[in-house]
C-alpha cells in the first residue's frame, strides 16, 4: 500500500476522532463549525444566513444548492466523471459572502485549504467553506503528501476569520461539513475506499492520456465502474422505474395510461407531442 | 442532522467507541533537501522566472530601498507595516502610504492604489513560491489585491520545498488567520526584492 493510501485508510478508520480535533482545533481559532446531511440542508442554512446578515444573495436557495453540489459532489459521482468545480466561486452579494469548497482539512491545525482558487484583495465578510467529512487529514506535514496530487496553483490555508488587529480578511469563517450519503459509505466494507479519493482526478476520462491508470490512494480504479453498477438501477430508477414496470406488466392500464397522457397532454412541457393515435389503436383499425 | 447524529453514525460504522484514540498515524515520506543556499537560490531563480515572476537580487536594504523606488517611479504606493520595510527605509520613500490602522481607509486608499508593497513569511525554492501570511501588520489587500506587488524579503527566508515547510513547524500556521501559496502571477505583477 502507498503512502498516501496507508493515511487516507488511517483517517477513515479513525473520522469520528479527527473530526472531533478539527472542530475543537478551528472552533478555538474562531472558526464556526457545522454539520448537515445534503446539499438542501446546505442551501437552505446559507439563505437563512444571508438574510439574518442582512446579506442580499442574487439568485436563491436552489441556485446555491446547485453550486454546492458542484462545490463537492458526492464520490462515486465525481469517480463516474462528474467534474468538481471546486475552484469556482459564486459571484454573489457584492463580495459580501462567499461560498468555496475545500480540498483538504487539517485536524491537528484546524486549518481548511483551498486549493487553485485565486487568493487576492481585502476577501469577503462572510466566508464559507463546504467540505466533505472525508476530507480531513491528521497533520500539517500530511497535506505535503497530498497537495502536489492536485496541481493546483495558489493555495490558501484558513486558519480562522480575521485576528484583532487585523484590518481585513473575513469577520466571520463556518465550515459546513457535509456527510451527503458518506457515513452510509463509510458503513459499506466494499465501498469505503472509495472516500480515500482526493479528487485528484488522474483516473478521470482525459487525464490518464491512454495510460494504465494507478490510483495514488490505492482505490481499485479497474474493479469501480462494476461496483458502482451494482447499485445504479436502485438509485437511478428508483419508484419511477418500478412504476414503469408495474404499468407495462398491465396491457389494460398501459392502454389507460396512454390515453390519459393524450387527454391532459401540455405543450409547455417542451417535449414532441404524442401522435393522435397509440399504435394499438392503428393495429386494431388496419384489421378491419 | 444533528452533530451528534453524524457521530454517532460514523462510530456506528466503523465500530468505534465513544472518545476512542486512534493508533499513531502513518508518517509521510518527506523529502529533505539538504541544498546550500546557493543551491536554492540557483533553484528559486528557474523557478520564480517560470511562474512570470520578476526577481530583484539586492545586497543590502539601501540596494532594496533604490528598487523599489524605480518601481514606483515617482508614483504613488501603499505598504504594509513588515519591520523589514522599515529597516531598508522603504516606508520613509517618497508617495509610500502606510501606517492604516483604519479598515475603511486602507480599503479606501487600495481601490485607487496600482502598487502595493510588503514582505513574505517564506520562499519555496524547488517550486518558485512566494508564501505569504497575514497579520495585522501585514494586509491582505496590499499584498495581494494590487495590480503590481512589491514583495521585499531576505534570502535567509528561502526554504528548500513544500515539505520542509509544512514538515517543520506546523503550528505556527495557526499563528495568523490565513497563509497562501503563490504559484504564479496571473492575477497581478510581482516583483521580489531578494536581499
Amino acid at each position: 500500500m502507498t503512502k498516501p493510501a496507508e493515511i487516507r485508510g488511517h483517517v477513515l478508520a479513525n473520522l469520528d476522532h479527527y473530526l472531533a480535533e478539527l472542530e475543537k482545533q478551528l472552533t478555538g481559532q474562531g472558526g464556526k463549525v457545522v454539520y448537515l446531511s445534503s446539499a438542501d440542508e446546505v442551501a437552505d442554512y446559507i439563505e437563512l444566513l444571508a438574510r439574518e446578515r442582512e446579506v442580499r444573495i442574487t439568485g436563491g436557495v436552489e441556485d446555491i444548492r446547485r453550486h454546492v453540489e458542484r462545490l463537492e459532489p458526492r464520490v462515486e459521482n465525481y469517480l463516474q466523471g462528474e467534474s468538481s468545480a471546486a475552484a469556482e466561486v459564486l459571484p454573489m452579494a457584492g463580495g459580501e459572502l462567499d461560498i468555496s469548497a475545500a480540498a483538504f482539512l487539517v485536524a491537528e491545525a484546524g486549518a481548511i485549504c483551498l486549493a487553485g482558487q485565486r487568493a487576492g484583495g481585502a476577501g469577503p465578510r462572510i466566508q464559507i467553506v463546504v467540505a466533505g467529512i472525508e476530507k480531513v487529514l491528521p497533520r500539517m506535514r500530511d497535506v505535503a503528501v497530498f497537495l502536489p496530487l492536485l496541481d493546483a496553483g495558489d493555495t490558501r490555508f484558513l486558519t480562522g476569520p480575521r485576528r484583532a488587529g487585523e484590518l481585513d480578511g473575513p469577520e466571520e469563517l463556518y465550515l459546513i461539513l457535509l456527510d451527503g450519503g458518506r457515513s452510509e459509505l463509510l458503513a459499506d466494507v466494499e465501498k469505503r475506499d472509495l472516500l480515500r479519493c482526493v479528487r485528484c482526478g488522474a483516473c478521470l476520462p482525459g487525464e490518464a492520456g491512454g495510460d494504465a491508470v494507478v490510483c495514488p490512494v490505492g482505490i481499485d480504479i479497474e474493479s469501480l465502474p462494476l461496483l458502482l453498477r451494482e447499485e445504479a438501477p436502485a438509485e437511478v430508477g428508483g419508484w419511477k422505474f418500478r412504476l414503469w414496470g408495474f404499468v407495462m406488466r398491465r396491457p389494460r392500464l398501459y392502454e389507460f395510461a396512454g390515453q390519459m397522457l393524450r387527454a391532459f397532454w401540455r405543450e409547455e412541457w417542451g417535449l414532441p407531442a404524442p401522435p393522435s393515435k397509440t399504435f394499438r389503436q392503428s393495429w386494431r383499425e388496419g384489421k378491419k | 442532522m444533528s452533530r451528534d447524529a453524524v457521530f454517532e453514525s460514523l462510530r456506528l460504522a466503523l465500530g468505534r467507541k465513544k472518545f476512542q484514540k486512534p493508533s499513531t498515524p502513518p508518517e509521510p515520506l518527506l523529502f529533505a533537501r539538504n541544498w546550500t543556499l546557493e543551491q536554492r537560490l540557483e533553484r528559486f531563480r528557474e523557478a520564480f522566472a517560470a511562474r512570470g515572476g520578476t526577481l530583484h537580487e539586492v545586497s543590502s536594504a539601501e540596494e532594496a530601498r533604490r528598487v523599489v523606488a524605480e518601481q514606483m517611479a515617482g508614483g504613488e504606493a501603499v505598504a504594509s507595516g513588515a519591520p523589514l520595510l522599515a529597516e531598508c527605509g522603504i516606508l520613509g520613500l517618497a508617495g509610500v502610504q502606510s501606517g492604516f490602522a483604519d479598515p475603511e481607509l486602507l480599503r479606501n486608499v487600495c481601490q485607487t492604489a496600482r502598487i502595493g508593497i510588503s514582505s513574505c513569511h517564506c520562499l519555496l525554492a524547488e517550486s518558485g513560491t512566494v508564501v505569504l501570511r497575514f497579520t495585522p501588520e501585514e494586509p491582505r489587500s496590499i499584498a495581494l489585491g494590487l495590480p503590481l506587488s512589491l514583495i521585499v524579503v531576505s534570502r535567509r527566508k528561502l526554504l528548500a520545498n513544500l515539505d520542509e515547510l509544512l514538515g517543520l513547524n506546523p503550528r505556527n500556521f495557526e499563528s495568523s488567520s490565513e497563509t497562501v501559496l503563490i504559484n504564479g502571477s496571473e492575477r497581478s505583477e510581482i516583483h521580489l526584492i531578494l536581499i
